[in-house]
C-alpha cells in the first residue's frame, strides 16, 4: 500500500459563502493538496479557467486538476457552471472532474446534476472524511466519457451488473454508429 | 452501402490524476491518504468550525429581518419566503457540518414551510418565525449534537407551534 501525494494538485473551489469556501480550502490543504484557488462566484471562476487556457503563466497555474463547486449560488449556480465546463467551446477542459457540493439530498436533484455530467456529489453537511472519500473516488475513477446528442459527461453507469434479461441497449462498441476514442 | 452516422462517442482516456497522486503504476486499490493525515485534518477542521456561532449571526439577523418583513408587509410574503427558503437551504447544509445538526433539522423543516405552495396567512408566518426562533436558540445556546434534553424541548416547542398555527 502506498500513499497519495496531492502536493502537485491544483483545485478550483467555488462557493458564494465565504465561510464554506474557507472551510473547504483548509480541508483540502489539510488533505495535502498543494494549491487551492477559491472564488465566491462562478463568473469569476469561469474567467479564471479561460485565463488558464489562454495564458497559464499569467494565471499562475498550468492546469486545474478538478473543480469543487457549490450548487446553490447566484447569479450562476453550480449546474450552470457545470454546463459551461462540459459544453462551452471556451471551456478549459470538458473532461475535468467536477465535484458538486450540495444540501439537496433527494434523488431527483442528484440525477439532475448527474445528467449534466457531474463527476461526484458531496452532500452537506460534510466532514473531512466525506471530502477525502470523494477525492479518492475522483482520483481513482476509470469511467469513460460518453457523448451523444443529449449528454456529455462521465458514463452514468458506474457498475457493470450482470443482467439475465434481454439486452435492450441498441448500441455497443462494435456498432457502426459508435466511435471509441482512446487517449 | 453508406456508412451510418456516428451518434455516440466513448472517450477512454487514461486517468492521469491517479498517476499524479501515486506515481507511475499506481492502481486505485493500493493507495490511500498518508497515515494520520485525515485525523490531523479533522483536528484542524474542528478548530476552524468552533467560531461558527459568531460567524452565522449575520445570517440569523438576516432571517429575523425577513420574518419581520413577512409580519409587517403581507404583500411581500411570497418574495420573502423565497429568500428565507434559500437561507434555510444553506443553514440545512451548514448546521451538521459545523456540529449543529439541530440547525439542519430546523432548516430542513423551514425549507419545506417556505416552498412553492406555502401558505401566506398570519398563522403560517408564525410557523416560519417559530423555526427561526428555534435556530437562533440553538446557536445562541451553543446546543451542539442532538442537544440532549434541551434539544428535545426545542423540537417539542417547534412542533407545538406548528400544531397551534397550522
Amino acid at each position: 500500500m502506498s500513499e497519495f501525494d496531492l502536493s502537485g494538485f491544483n483545485i478550483l473551489v467555488v462557493d458564494d459563502n465565504k465561510y464554506m469556501v474557507s472551510l473547504l480550502r483548509s480541508t483540502l490543504y489539510g488533505l495535502g493538496v498543494g494549491n487551492v484557488k477559491t472564488f465566491d462566484n462562478a463568473k469569476e471562476a469561469i474567467e479564471f479557467m479561460k485565463l488558464v487556457k489562454d495564458n497559464p503563466v499569467k494565471a499562475g497555474v498550468m492546469q486545474i486538476d478538478f473543480v469543487v463547486s457549490n450548487w446553490q449560488m447566484a447569479p450562476i449556480d453550480g449546474l450552470m457552471f457545470l454546463r459551461w465546463v462540459r459544453s462551452h467551446k471556451e471551456s478549459l477542459n470538458r473532461f475535468i472532474p467536477f465535484l458538486m457540493v450540495t444540501g439537496f439530498g433527494d434523488q431527483t436533484k442528484v440525477e439532475e446534476a448527474r445528467d449534466l455530467g457531474v463527476s461526484e456529489v458531496l452532500a452537506k453537511p460534510f466532514s473531512v472524511l466525506s471530502v477525502a472519500d470523494k477525492i479518492l473516488q475522483i482520483i481513482s475513477s476509470q469511467r469513460q466519457f460518453v457523448q451523444n446528442k443529449d449528454y456529455f459527461g462521465p458514463d452514468r453507469r458506474r457498475r457493470i451488473v450482470p443482467y439475465n434479461g434481454n439486452d435492450r441497449r441498441t448500441l455497443n462498441d462494435k456498432s457502426p454508429e459508435v466511435k471509441v476514442i482512446y487517449e | 452501402m453508406e456508412k451510418p452516422k456516428i451518434t455516440v462517442k466513448f472517450y477512454r482516456t487514461r486517468n492521469r490524476l491517479l498517476e499524479k497522486a501515486g506515481g507511475i503504476g499506481t492502481t486505485a486499490e493500493n493507495n490511500s491518504f498518508p497515515e494520520g493525515l485525515i485525523e490531523e485534518a479533522e483536528s484542524q477542521f474542528q478548530e476552524q468550525i468552533s467560531d461558527y456561532p459568531e460567524w452565522v449571526q449575520g445570517t440569523l439577523n438576516r432571517l429575523t429581518s425577513l420574518v419581520e418583513v413577512c409580519i409587517n408587509f403581507p404583500n411581500k410574503r411570497v418574495v420573502s419566503y423565497k429568500q428565507i427558503q434559500e437561507i434555510a437551504h444553506e443553514m440545512k447544509g451548514q448546521g451538521g457540518t459545523f456540529g449543529y445538526p439541530l440547525v439542519s433539522t430546523f432548516g430542513d423543516s423551514l425549507y419545506d414551510f417556505t416552498g412553492l405552495n406555502a401558505g401566506v396567512t398570519d398563522n403560517h408566518v408564525q410557523v416560519i418565525k417559530a423555526h427561526v426562533d428555534a435556530m437562533k436558540a440553538t446557536i445562541t445556546g451553543r446546543i451542539q449534537g442532538d442537544g440532549g434534553e434541551i434539544g428535545i424541548q426545542l423540537k417539542a416547542m417547534l412542533a407545538a407551534a406548528i400544531k397551534q398555527y397550522k
